[in-house]
């Protein structure tokens, strides 16, 4: 490529300035909506209301941030996400690895049949209503484990798994055979330190996954003091009638003190900085996690 | 014959007891999908009974195939079908090509610093939620000082209350989808050209080709079969629309544009109780993603040697 890029034509100098151009407008576009939600959250509220908000905030005010972050709701909101996250995660982990590796054994008994057991699940489901009933009937509305042991075991975590724990070389399995170890021990002591990138690749996934989700919330946990972040955001943010009372509260007191704020627009204010606040954690670790995100892509890939 | 039997299962028993602690490794995963995926597609038998949660499934009265004509004879149902296919089809179309747009362009950056800055960047909304995403996306047309209201203004246009307005749910849909996943989607066509030999470039440029001869005639196409492959793979969306994002999006005002099957089926069978009925249209959906499932992976069994199975 040096040869190539040695040596360049003025047209090929026009189409890199161009080029440079147009990803630098287009890092910017992707860029935009969150430097702008940071501008509406730390602005002056009468500023938000009437539109001058573009890009850079119009005055300074913490306002938002005191009363998001004062409000007890959004902190158990967060207690409730990390926890689902962890547990979620943990078993996760454990399950899919536990299952993988016996179908990654040659000699296994079995394993085409379970194999398929697992992959029919990828064409046929059950479908909401009846898994919903069937919850329900479990008894597990409102409780921990149906935010963190339904969607746990997946055909295609098991499937990447596999693989991975397939290009082990068997000479190593073999030795500790010969030491005596059975497979838990092999699983545990080999295959499990052995497959960190992967662990850790499919790990990642599945704490921004649980960190987003919404759905599994809002059916199954009536209870609001179980409710995870999300679902407290969208009560804030989307649903017109906010029912979060504290912060109602909040407001009512700053509108009687007369302090001369725009309701509107500190709504609007709080509203971000929530945003902010739960967006937080994820922007913190991105640019240190986000290989791995990347090559999990491409192993999913050259799987499927 | 007897014989060979209990040959078999004498053989299946000393499996059993030779990689006992295999099996059992495997065993609650096992457990889990009977449970949670297993179960409800018994379940499914609700879709032909008149269910009611005191008799249960035993006792519930068999219908036959009355929820499903009962679905056809629904005002509504061929609003949610058309719904649902016209958004399926519309987020085909702008997951396709932006992405490959935005790779080939990346792929020309010379500096690999601004390169790897650019696409860090451009796979970053893809890890913000739906809820924030359409939190943001309603701030931006709000009529309170929403940003884009605020330019219709400024250029002496009246407000349009987007969040409302049937016409523009699709839009605002397909936008900021495009704005979440376009850099995400394109990280495959990147490794697909990453994967194209440079003595290919040496080689045409030695022949005197230019740099747009050696985008069209190597660039695309090395990345070729990967478009075609995941072009297909994208086609199983079509009557998949994810629930959340037009859940969060929707209100009874823009159901003409935004009702699809799978919210129409959470109102029937969740928010109200017909769940039978409800079961019945979930069905139906997952009938027909079935069939665009096993279509698409013959196509995709044609097109190359990898399939899904």
């Amino acid at each position: 490529m040096d040869i190539i890029n040695a040596r360049k034509s003025l047209g090929s100098k026009i189409f890199d300035f161009i080029n440079i151009t147009v990803m630098t407008i287009f890092s910017v576009i992707m860029l935009y909506p969150l430097v702008y939600v940071l501008s509406i959250s730390i602005s002056n509220s009468e500023a938000v209301t009437l539109g001058k908000v573009f890009l850079w905030p119009v005055g300074f005010d913490l306002t938002a941030y005191k009363i998001a972050l004062v409000n007890p709701d959004i902190w158990n909101a967060y207690k409730n996400t990390l926890i689902y996250v962890v547990l979620g995660t943990t078993i996760t982990i454990m399950l899919n690895t536990m299952a993988a590796y016996p179908l990654s054994v040659k000699q296994f008994y079995g394993r085409k049949y379970i194999t398929v057991y697992f992959t029919v699940t990828m064409f046929f489901s059950g479908g909401l209503i009846p898994t919903y009933l069937l919850i329900s009937r479990l008894g597990m509305i409102d409780t921990i484990w149906v935010m963190v042991i339904p969607t746990s075991v997946t055909a295609w975590n098991i499937i990447v798994f596999r693989t991975n724990f397939q290009g082990i070389p068997e000479s190593l399995i073999e030795a500790a055979k010969m030491e005596g170890a059975n497979s838990f021990r092999i699983y545990l002591q080999i295959v499990i330190p052995l497959s960190k990138p992967i662990i850790a690749t499919i790990s990642l996934f599945t704490v921004v996954g649980i960190w987003n989700n919404f759905f599994q919330a809002l059916i199954y946990l009536n209870d609001n003091r179980m409710i995870p972040l999300q679902n407290y955001l969208r009560t804030l943010i989307i649903s017109a009638n906010f029912e979060s009372q504290s912060i109602e509260e909040n407001l009512e007191a700053i509108t009687l003190m007369g302090s001369g704020k725009s309701i509107v627009g500190l709504m609007e204010s709080i509203k971000m900085a929530a945003i902010l606040v739960s967006l937080g954690p994820i922007l913190l670790v991105y640019p240190f996690v986000q290989k791995y995100f990347v090559k999990g892509v491409l192993v999913g890939a050259i799987k499927g | 014959m007897e014989k060979v039997l209990s040959g078999r299962k004498r053989n299946i028993l000393t499996h059993l007891r030779k990689d006992y602690d295999l099996y059992l490794m495997v065993l609650p995963a096992i457990v889990v999908v009977f449970i949670f995926h297993y179960i409800p597609i018994y379940g499914i038998i609700i879709a032909f009974q008149d269910y009611n949660p005191f008799d249960g499934y035993a006792g519930s009265e068999f219908v036959g195939l009355e929820n499903f004509i009962d679905f056809f004879k629904d005002p509504f149902s061929f609003r949610v079908i058309r719904n649902t296919f016209y958004l399926g089809a519309l987020m085909i179309f702008f997951r396709f090509w932006p992405p490959i747009l935005l790779a080939l362009l990346i792929n020309e950056l010379a500096n690999l610093k601004f390169k790897r800055t650019v696409q860090s960047i451009s796979y970053l909304p893809h890890f913000i939620s739906t809820v924030i995403i359409v939190g943001m996306l309603f701030r931006f047309v709000s009529v309170d000082g929403g940003l884009v209201n605020s330019l219709l203004s400024s250029l002496g246009i009246q407000k349009i209350n987007f969040t409302v307005s049937p016409e523009w749910f699709r839009p605002l849909y397909i936008i900021s989808m495009i704005w979440q996943n376009v850099g995400w989607g394109s990280i495959l066509y990147l490794a697909a050209m990453a994967g194209i030999s440079t003595e290919l470039y040496e080689a045409a440029y030695c022949e005197g080709a230019n740099r747009f001869q050696r985008v069209r005639f190597i660039t695309i196409p090395g990345i070729t079969p990967t478009v075609i492959i995941l072009l297909i793979l994208n086609m199983r969306n079509i009557v998949n629309i994810g629930l959340e994002k037009v859940l969060l999006m929707y209100n009874p005002a823009i159901y003409e544009t935004a009702d699809v099957i799978s919210t129409y089926v959470y109102r029937k069978g969740i928010l109200g109780s017909d769940q039978s009925y409800a079961s019945a249209i979930g069905l139906f959906n997952s009938v027909m993603a079935l069939i665009v499932v096993l279509a698409v992976n013959k196509m995709a069994q044609k097109f190359s040697e990898t399939s899904l199975w």
